[in-house]
């Protein structure tokens, strides 16, 4: 037992490291580092939802600028957090494997390390998103809405994890893998309800398709939960968390499998 | 005891087959007793050290640790290569529970690598990375010190700063030492872990070890 906490004590401790080190060579380069990561996709929400809004479309939740900036805002949020982690986990041996000289530091730490990082810059950025809708008077702010998403946005983090850890299994054996995800996941953008709501505007020859996608089912139950005066009719919790379990199950065998092969 | 291989097998497939490095290899380390290794090139004393620090696991058996171990010394590739040196400074601070601006300042006098320890670790020289890990190495205090060929690393003044602090080291710590050289391994051994194909045996008798080395036949 008493060797088990200091196991767990060694690996809190290497985390914590890794983390600093993530952050010191993901954004350290620039004094703005840190802060880009936070206002990138902030910017990529605000620039959208002003063509939106030029465009003048309106949606069920009102036409003004602040109403459809929180539904492109609480549209990104599962895809930023998915598209992030697996990214972030899929390059983790490739961007660490210095570090695994040091006989304390494993590989699936430093994929928790990402993982952390990861998901606090892109729920820092949602975060912030909201304030400044609320500065410029377009929010009300309610933190029981924002409780309310946090469902969505953890089955988000942990599908997310579980691609992540399946991708930096396969990279392995196809090292142009990473190209592949990318070009494969550019069109999740369209298809994940960032610009739509799935069960009130689509023809269901589309929805029959798109069902398929769990990023929908997360975008769909984190908006129910952020607007309580709305919910989804398309959220189907026995496909999205069998899904997730499974890829997540998948993640960590694979991992398994790998992580001890590469020090055997 | 500090270190316990039991039943310890080791070996790497590849196209060609199978290399075997250890087969059901069981020996103990006890604390305080310093130890050479010796085999021929390709015997695997360097995975041995690997698999002495934990960064390599077997394939069969189990290996204890029962103190603080160092990584093997002598290599240099667990810096971060955009990271200054100080960052990985830092880095190594962290995971091994140290106190970060002491550890520095012993750096920075041990290495007098200066304002250079602001920069990148790309822009290092192998002689200066080889300083800044050993400098390292010598700011934590590990129980048991991984040698891998390396004992002193730079030019005649700093290998003779480099020999002091470890004999002052070696009178706290106890080593495993990689090395080819016969008066290195006399000098700091106590025992000597012979390794050939595919087993490990502990001599107690230096000269009796040496001269079975010397003698070895691939």
């Amino acid at each position: 037992m008493n060797e088990f906490i200091q196991a767990l004590s060694v690996q809190k401790r290497v985390i914590a490291a890794l983390i600093f080190r993530e952050i010191l060579a993901q954004y350290g380069a620039t004094k703005v580092g840190y802060l880009w990561a936070i206002v990138l996709p902030m910017s990529q929400t605000l620039i959208l939802s002003l063509i939106f809004w030029g465009a003048g479309r309106s949606g069920i939740f009102g036409s003004d600028f602040g109403n459809i900036a929180l539904f492109i805002a609480t549209g990104f949020l599962p895809l930023n957090i998915f598209i992030g982690l697996s990214n972030q986990i899929m390059q983790s041996n490739g961007a660490n494997s210095a570090l695994f000289g040091y006989p304390l530091v494993l590989p699936f730490d430093a994929m928790l390390a990402r993982m952390l990082l990861s998901t606090t810059t892109t729920l820092i950025s949602f975060l912030a998103t909201l304030l400044l809708l609320h500065q410029l008077d377009y929010w009300d702010p309610d933190i029981d809405s924002v409780i309310r998403t946090m469902g969505a946005v953890s089955i988000a983090i942990l599908l997310g994890f579980g691609m992540g850890l399946i991708n930096s299994y396969l990279v392995l054996f196809f090292p142009s893998y990473p190209n592949i995800y990318g070009i494969l996941t550019r069109p999740l953008m369209f298809m994940s309800g960032v610009f739509f709501l799935a069960s009130d505007q689509l023809p269901p020859a589309i929805l029959d398709v798109l069902y398929y996608n769990p990023l929908l089912h997360c975008t769909e139950w984190l908006r129910s939960g952020f607007y309580s005066n709305w919910e989804s009719r398309f959220v189907d919790f026995n496909y999205l968390i069998p899904f997730t379990v499974i890829t997540l199950f998948l993640g960590l065998i694979t991992q398994r499998i790998s992580s001890r092969k590469s020090r055997e | 005891m500090i270190l316990t291989f039991d039943n310890v097998s080791k070996y790497y497939d590849s196209k060609h087959g199978r290399t075997t490095v250890m087969e059901n290899v069981s020996f103990e380390i006890e604390r305080g007793v310093n130890f050479g290794v010796l085999g021929m090139n390709g015997a695997g004393k360097s995975t041995t050290l690997k698999m002495i620090a934990g960064s390599q696991l077997p394939n069969k058996g189990t290996i204890k640790r029962h103190a603080k171990f160092s990584w093997p010394l002598g290599f240099s590739g667990s810096f971060n290569g955009s990271l200054s040196g100080e960052e990985n400074l830092r880095f190594a601070c962290r995971i091994y529970d140290v106190p970060i601006k002491e550890t520095l300042e012993y750096v920075y006098e041990f290495t007098e690598l200066g304002n250079k320890l602001k920069h990148p670790l790309k822009t290092f020289s192998s002689g200066m990375r080889q300083k800044l890990a050993y400098g390292l190495s010598m700011a934590i205090d590990f129980d048991v010190y991984l040698i891998d060929e390396t004992l002193a690393v730079g030019d005649a003044r700093f290998r003779k700063k480099c020999d002091e602090v470890f004999e002052e080291k070696a009178k706290k710590s106890s080593l495993i030492l990689v090395s080819h050289s016969k008066d290195t391994i006399k000098r700091y051994s106590d025992k000597i872990l012979l390794i050939h194909k595919g087993g490990a045996k502990i001599y107690d008798d230096l000269d009796e070890a040496i001269s079975i080395y010397e003698e070895l036949e691939p």
